[in-house]
């Protein structure tokens, strides 16, 4: 069983949406209806998991031992492709909360309070421990940032909630921005 | 021949208006910088470009992102060679033979040899592409829904055989992909499908979400926290300049260079064999008919010219079955068929008919592309490979300001910045536990096309299912796709009962 936990939650995933396509409005009439596709994925997707959990549970050992691997040869011995620092497995989803706290805070507080904001953490929390340095990359990169599509790609930027939108519509006022 | 030389004519022309060169040597300028980190690549530059394009002509979009797909399979070379680090994955080939050069103090040389070889294989291939691209597009006219259907299979089917993890996985991965497609309310029937009665969803999943999600923020969510130690300061590699090899040299290796070129150009038509499959299939090649094969790994130029040519060869390659059938066969062309229908146009055979000034300027684009990216190679590289001295983390923290501000400027909608983020995270979780991102994103895009084309062949022949084997084109598609099924089982099987000798190693 070993390794299969990630096709136990697709085969799980993969039923539940299989009961959830039954209910798809079929044609009614000889016509193949909006839920032969779906079903018909769904079910390869399930067969796949079921004969690969199989497989793991009956032939685990075997299995590894010929679990597919990049061509050892081809990679000549001293060659490090991408040189890097172990990481903690847990340290990307500090990565994830801050982006996920990052969009919701971008229509409350703003573009720029957001972007200033979040950019500061996620630099010092990726490894780049300067604060006074992530906080000057931080409003360099919200200030060019925010010139860039509001003024050359005209987007609209949320401006926030008061008090924040104070601070927006001030630095727009300063850039020109309309 | 006389109409293509007319038409290409009018094209180059159109290329050579101020603004779309403008585009086009800043598209060389994005590629080549992105191609030498490592983390960004061509497909995410092409993707936080394309926010870009929404306000400009088709022509000038199309050319700025063609012109970043065509300089991000070449400027990885310099980093590769002088430095060690392969900017895109298709660069690692460039290690084993431009770095040993480098090392023997030939790292001039190897310079050359890649910058001739880029040049080869990307002007042939567009030559060869280029002339095929019209007669292409008028015999793809004659093709009903069931060979279309066909073909896509065949594409999706190359995907999974050339996946480099298990195939179990690479399955798992196209079915996803395949499923998000049918999010939404489907065409054909009009009935909504795993929408759960949110409105969000009632209008589908846009590709281009995944896209951006899984491989802009997936990959930086995978390298947050972790250090790339570059070190671009070594100041005798930061002076090396590029010197050509002599046309007798270039003469020694027309074996390996036709070789690579036919590799690059006709593995680029396949859906799926981008330019990192055409780069190790092509130094594979090598490593079974070069005659210099024990040397390769030591610091040979076959070793540098093989993979380059092939992977910038593959660029014309995949181009060319975008614009004549309107099917994208990488990542990279995919989201070019984005830009496409952001403008209104639909890429298949009609738009050398609809549009046949727009087709044929992208297509001279492939060629000033080409001369452009060398040229830039040639004089400003150093410049360029400066980005590398910009630290990790600023580099990501700008990837997900482009990758979030960019899908908040598509509709002005934060939904879709969350949609984008809940794809990261799965891009995220596919990289940790070794699921492909090539199959999902791939079936995404194709998926939607498959279902129509296999719903209108249905309707068209009556349910008779067997019309895919009864119509010549549509049957020798699925059975090569039955082959691209096969192959991983038959050569795992292979490699089980007569394991291979590795390499000797450099």
């Amino acid at each position: 069983m070993r390794g299969s936990g990630p096709y136990l939650v697709v085969l799980a995933v993969g039923a539940g949406l299989f009961y959830v396509s039954l209910g798809i409005a079929s044609a009614g009439d000889s016509r193949l209806g909006a839920g032969l596709w779906p079903k018909t994925i769904l079910v390869l997707a399930i067969i796949t998991c079921v004969f690969e959990i199989a497989r793991r549970t009956l032939f685990g050992s075997r299995y590894r031992s010929s679990e597919p691997s990049k061509d050892p040869s081809l990679l000549p011995q001293g060659d490090a492709v991408e040189p890097q620092s172990p990481a903690n497995r847990f340290v990307p989803w500090i990565g994830i909360g801050l982006t996920t706290a990052y969009v919701v805070a971008f229509p409350l507080l703003g573009y720029f309070v957001a972007t200033l904001l979040y950019v500061v953490a996620f630099v010092y929390f990726g490894n780049y421990r300067r604060p006074l340095r992530a906080l000057a990359v931080g409003v360099t990169a919200s200030v060019a940032f925010m010139l860039l599509f509001m003024r050359a790609v005209y987007v609209s930027l949320p401006i926030g909630v008061e008090p924040f939108a104070h601070v927006s519509t001030f630095l727009m006022r300063i850039m020109g921005i309309r | 021949m006389d109409t293509l030389v007319h038409d290409l004519g009018i094209g180059f022309a159109h290329v050579f208006v101020a603004w779309n060169l403008l585009m086009l040597t800043i598209g060389l300028l994005i590629g080549m910088a992105v191609s030498i980190m490592p983390g960004l690549g061509l497909v995410m530059g092409i993707v936080l470009t394309l926010p870009f394009t929404y306000s400009m002509d088709i022509e000038s979009a199309i050319i700025l992102l063609t012109a970043i797909y065509i300089a991000g399979t070449y400027g990885g070379c310099f980093t590769a060679i002088l430095y060690k680090i392969p900017g895109e994955p298709s660069d690692v080939p460039l290690l084993w033979d431009g770095y040993r050069m480098n090392l023997k103090g030939e790292a001039a040389k190897a310079l050359g040899w890649a910058l001739v070889a880029a040049l080869i294989g990307g002007l042939v291939s567009s030559g060869v592409m280029v002339s095929l691209a019209g007669p292409f597009a008028k015999f793809a006219l004659t093709f009903d829904s069931p060979d279309y259907f066909a073909i896509i299979v065949l594409g999706l089917a190359t995907v999974v055989c050339l996946a480099t993890s298990s195939l179990a996985h690479a399955f798992i991965s196209l079915f996803f992909g395949l499923i998000i497609a049918t999010i939404g309310i489907d065409s054909t029937y009009g009935a909504e499908r795993f929408t759960f009665g949110q409105p969000l969803l009632s209008g589908g999943i846009n590709y281009i979400t995944v896209l951006v999600g899984a491989y802009g923020l997936g990959e930086v969510f995978t390298r947050f926290g972790r250090t790339l130690k570059i070190d671009a300061t070594d100041e005798k590699s930061n002076r090396v300049r590029t010197r050509f090899p002599t046309w007798r040299e270039i003469w020694a290796l027309r074996q390996t260079i036709s070789r690579s070129t036919v590799i690059g150009t006709v593995l680029g038509v396949v859906p799926g064999a981008g330019a990192v499959i055409t780069s190790f299939v092509s130094y594979g090649i090598e490593r079974q008919y070069c005659k210099r094969r024990k040397d390769l790994g030591s610091g040979i130029p076959e070793g540098i010219v093989a993979p380059q040519i092939a992977s910038t060869a593959s660029v014309a390659g995949h181009m060319v079955p975008l614009l004549a059938l309107g099917i994208p066969g990488s990542g990279a062309t995919a989201v070019i068929l984005g830009a496409f229908l952001l403008h209104g146009v639909q890429p298949g055979p009609q738009i050398f008919v609809t549009h046949p000034d727009t087709a044929y300027a992208i297509l001279a684009s492939l060629f000033v592309g080409v001369v452009g990216m060398c040229v830039i190679g040639f004089f400003w590289i150093r410049l360029v490979v400066k980005v590398l001295t910009i630290p990790q983390p600023i580099i990501i923290a700008i990837v997900v300001l482009f990758c979030i501000v960019g899908a908040y400027a598509e509709r002005n909608n934060i939904a879709d910045v969350g949609m984008i983020l809940v794809f990261g995270v799965v891009g995220y979780l596919f990289d940790r536990y070794g699921f492909p991102i090539a199959p999902m994103v791939l079936g995404t895009i194709l998926g939607p096309l498959a279902e129509s084309s296999f719903l209108r062949s249905m309707i068209r022949y009556e349910n008779d299912w067997t019309i895919f084997f009864r119509r010549p084109m549509s049957c020798t598609m699925l059975v090569l796709a039955i082959i691209a099924f096969a192959f991983p089982l038959v050569s795992r099987i292979s490699q089980r009962r007569y394991p291979t000798v590795a390499a000797p190693t450099a």
